[in-house]
C-alpha cells in the first residue's frame, strides 16, 4: 500500500525490566486505512500501540506521526487503551464533552460534538447515565468515543471491541469504517481474527516483539498452501504410522501436509467439502479410526501458524 | 488558565456527587469542635472559668486539623480517578498535569475556606471569641490547604488505589497532627539557629507555621505579628505542592508525544 504515511516507525524498540518486548519494529500506517495488529499475548501489539499514541517512549528508533507543526502529538492521535479509562462518577455526555473541551473546544461546540460521537456509537439513549451504571459493553464503547473526542488524524485502538456482543459490534465497525471514510488512520490491535479479516486493509503480524509480516488479508490468504484447511484427529498418536497416515491421506485428499499439532494431522486443501469425504474413505480403507475429520475456511489463525509456527487463540 | 477551570469544574461535579465524602470533610472537624466544647472541663458553652479556657486553646489546633482534612479528599479522589484509569485516558489529552491537579485543587481549596468557616462558627457558638475576623482566617486555610492538596497529590501519585492512599494519609495526619504542636506542644528540637530564630525539623511542616499563626491571632495578635509564619506557611505550601505535582508528573505525567 502507497499514500500519505500517517504514522512511521523506524527501528522501534522497547524492553520492560530488561525483557526485550518489541525490537526493531519499522512500520508504516497510512492515511485512511485500517492496519490490524495481530498476534497472541505478549507479542507487543498494546507496547507497539502506546508508543504510536505517545504513551510510551520507545528505548530506541524513532516514531514519526505529522503534526502540522505542533509540538504535541497528543492533538493528533486518540488513544483508547485496552482497560476502561473513565471517570465513574460522571455521565458518558459529561466525559465526552470534556475531553472535547480539553482539546480547546468552546463548551457549545463541544456538546454537539459529544452528541454526535455517542449517537455515532449507539450511545446516545445513555448518554446521560454515569459511567458506573454502564454495561461492560457501553462502557466499551464509551472509550473508544473519548478516543474520537479530538477528530484525530491517527487512531490508536486496543482491543476495541472486546467484550462487545453481536448486536453492538456492527455499530463500532460501521463508526470506524466511517472514521476511515474521514482520512483517519486506524491501527488497531483485536484478536477476533474475523474482524481484522473483514475490516483491516492491512494486517501487521507480530510474534515475539518482532514484525513478521504486513501485507493485506487476502495477500497473506493467498501465500498458504491452499484456501482451505483439512484437519484430522486421530484417537491415538502413534508417531510411527504418522508417515503412513500423511502418506495415503494426502494422496487420496490431494492435500499438502502442513504439520501435526499433537494428534492432528493439519493439511492444506483447495475446497472444503470433497477432501473430507475422501481422508474419511481413506482412513477406513486402511483401519484407522478417527475421532473427526473436518474441513474449513483457511483463516488468518492459519496463516499466523505458517508464519511463526505458533498457534493464535481466536 | 482554561484548562484549570474546566478541571474546576469537573471536580466540582464530581464532589457534589460525593455526598457523602463532602460531608465528611466538611462537617468532621466542626462536628468535633461541637463535640469537644461540650465535655470541655469547664464547659465551653458556660461562661470561662479563667482568663482562657482549654477549649478556646484548641480552637487554633482544630482549625489546623479542618486543613489538614484536605490531605484526604484530595488524595482519595486523586487515587480513585488513576485506579479507574481515568488518569491514564487525561494523559493522552493535550493538558499539563499541573493545570489539571490545580483544577482539582481549586475545589479542595474551596471546601478548605468552608471547612474552616464552620469551624470558626461551632467554636462561636460555644462562646469561643475569635480576636481576628472570618477573612483572616480563610486566607490562611487556604494558604494551609495549598500544601494539604500538594501532599495529596504526592500521595495518590505514589500510591495508586484509593485504599492504600488512605492508610498512608493516615500516617501523614497523625505526623502533621502530632509535630506541628496541633494536639500536643510541639517537641523541641534544633536544628539551626538563623539571625536568633531557632529552627527545627517541624519548622519544615506548613502545619507548623499555620497553628502557630491561628495560635497568635486567636490571642490578640495581629496579621502583622504572624507575618513571618505566614511568609515560611506560603513558602512551604509552594514547595509542598510543586512536589506533589512533580511526584505525580514522573508517575502518571504526561505522554511522550507532549
Amino acid at each position: 500500500m502507497t499514500g500519505v504515511a500517517s504514522v512511521e516507525l523506524r527501528g522501534v524498540s522497547r524492553a520492560f525490566d530488561g525483557e526485550p518486548v518489541l525490537s526493531g519494529v519499522d512500520l508504516s500506517a497510512f492515511q485512511g486505512e485500517i492496519l490490524a495488529l495481530m498476534g497472541p499475548n505478549g507479542a507487543g501489539k498494546s507496547t507497539l500501540l502506546s508508543i504510536v499514541a505517545g504513551q510510551l517512549a520507545p528505548d530506541g528508533g524513532a516514531v514519526a506521526v505529522p503534526t502540522r507543526g505542533a509540538r504535541d502529538r497528543r492533538a493528533f492521535v486518540g488513544w483508547c487503551p485496552q482497560g476502561s479509562s473513565v471517570f465513574g462518577d460522571l455521565t458518558a455526555r459529561e466525559q465526552v464533552e470534556l475531553a472535547v473541551r480539553a482539546y480547546g473546544e468552546r463548551r457549545a461546540a463541544a456538546r454537539t460534538r459529544a452528541e454526535s460521537i455517542l449517537s455515532d456509537l449507539g450511545l446516545a439513549a445513555d448518554a446521560g447515565k454515569r459511567a458506573s451504571a454502564l454495561s461492560g459493553g457501553m462502557l466499551r464503547r464509551l472509550n473508544v468515543a473519548l478516543s474520537m473526542a479530538s477528530a484525530p488524524s491517527v487512531l490508536c485502538l486496543d482491543e476495541p471491541t472486546a467484550g462487545l456482543d453481536a448486536e453492538q459490534r456492527p455499530l463500532l465497525h460501521a463508526c470506524l469504517a466511517r472514521e476511515r471514510a474521514r482520512g483517519t488512520t486506524i491501527v488497531m490491535a483485536s484478536h477476533d481474527l474475523d474482524e481484522i479479516a473483514g475490516m483491516a486493509d492491512r494486517v501487521c503480524v507480530l510474534s515475539g516483539g518482532k514484525l513478521v509480516r504486513v501485507d493485506t488479508p487476502e495477500a497473506l490468504m493467498r501465500g498458504l498452501g491452499g484456501a482451505a484447511c483439512l484437519e484430522i484427529d486421530l484417537a491415538e498418536d502413534d508417531p510411527a504410522r504418522r508417515a503412513e497416515i500423511e502418506g495415503f491421506v494426502l494422496q487420496a485428499a490431494e492435500a499438502r501436509a502442513r504439520c501435526w499439532r499433537g494428534s492432528t494431522l493439519v493439511c492444506d486443501v483447495d475446497e472444503v467439502l470433497a477432501p473430507v469425504a475422501r481422508a474419511a474413505e481413506a482412513l477406513r480403507s486402511h483401519g484407522v479410526v478417527p475421532l473427526a475429520v473436518r474441513a474449513r475456511k483457511a483463516s488468518l489463525a492459519d496463516v499466523f501458524f505458517a508464519l511463526t509456527g505458533r498457534t493464535i487463540d481466536p | 488558565m482554561r484548562t484549570t477551570l474546566l478541571f474546576a469544574e469537573k471536580a466540582l461535579r464530581q464532589q457534589g456527587r460525593d455526598v457523602v465524602g463532602t460531608l465528611l470533610t466538611l462537617l468532621t472537624t466542626p462536628l468535633f469542635t461541637i463535640l469537644y466544647g461540650l465535655l470541655a472541663p469547664e464547659g465551653a458553652a458556660g461562661p470561662p472559668a479563667g482568663p482562657v479556657r482549654a477549649f478556646d486553646v484548641y480552637v487554633p489546633g482544630m482549625l489546623v486539623f479542618s486543613v489538614i482534612m484536605i490531605v484526604f479528599s484530595s488524595s482519595l479522589g486523586l487515587a480513585r480517578e488513576i485506579e479507574s484509569g481515568a488518569m491514564r485516558r487525561v494523559r493522552s489529552w493535550p493538558v499539563s498535569a499541573a493545570s489539571v491537579l490545580a483544577g482539582g485543587g481549586l475545589v479542595h481549596l474551596a471546601l478548605a475556606a468552608i471547612g474552616a468557616a464552620l469551624v470558626l462558627a461551632s467554636a462561636r457558638v460555644l462562646g469561643f471569641q475569635p480576636s481576628v475576623g472570618l477573612p483572616a482566617v480563610l486566607f490562611l486555610s487556604v494558604l494551609g490547604a495549598v500544601s494539604s492538596i500538594g501532599v495529596g497529590v504526592g500521595v495518590a501519585a505514589l500510591t495508586d488505589t484509593q485504599g492504600r492512599a488512605f492508610l498512608v494519609a493516615s500516617v501523614v495526619m497523625f505526623l502533621l497532627l502530632l509535630f506541628s504542636g496541633v494536639v500536643f506542644p510541639r517537641p523541641v528540637v534544633r536544628l539551626v539557629t538563623i539571625g536568633g530564630v531557632v529552627l527545627g525539623p517541624f519548622d519544615l511542616l506548613p502545619t507548623t507555621h499555620l497553628h502557630a499563626a491561628f495560635a497568635r491571632l486567636m490571642s490578640g495578635g495581629d496579621l502583622a505579628s504572624v507575618k513571618l509564619r505566614i511568609l515560611a506557611l506560603a513558602l512551604l505550601s509552594m514547595v509542598y505542592f510543586a512536589a506533589g505535582v512533580l511526584v505525580f508528573r514522573r508517575r502518571h505525567g504526561v505522554g511522550v508525544g507532549a
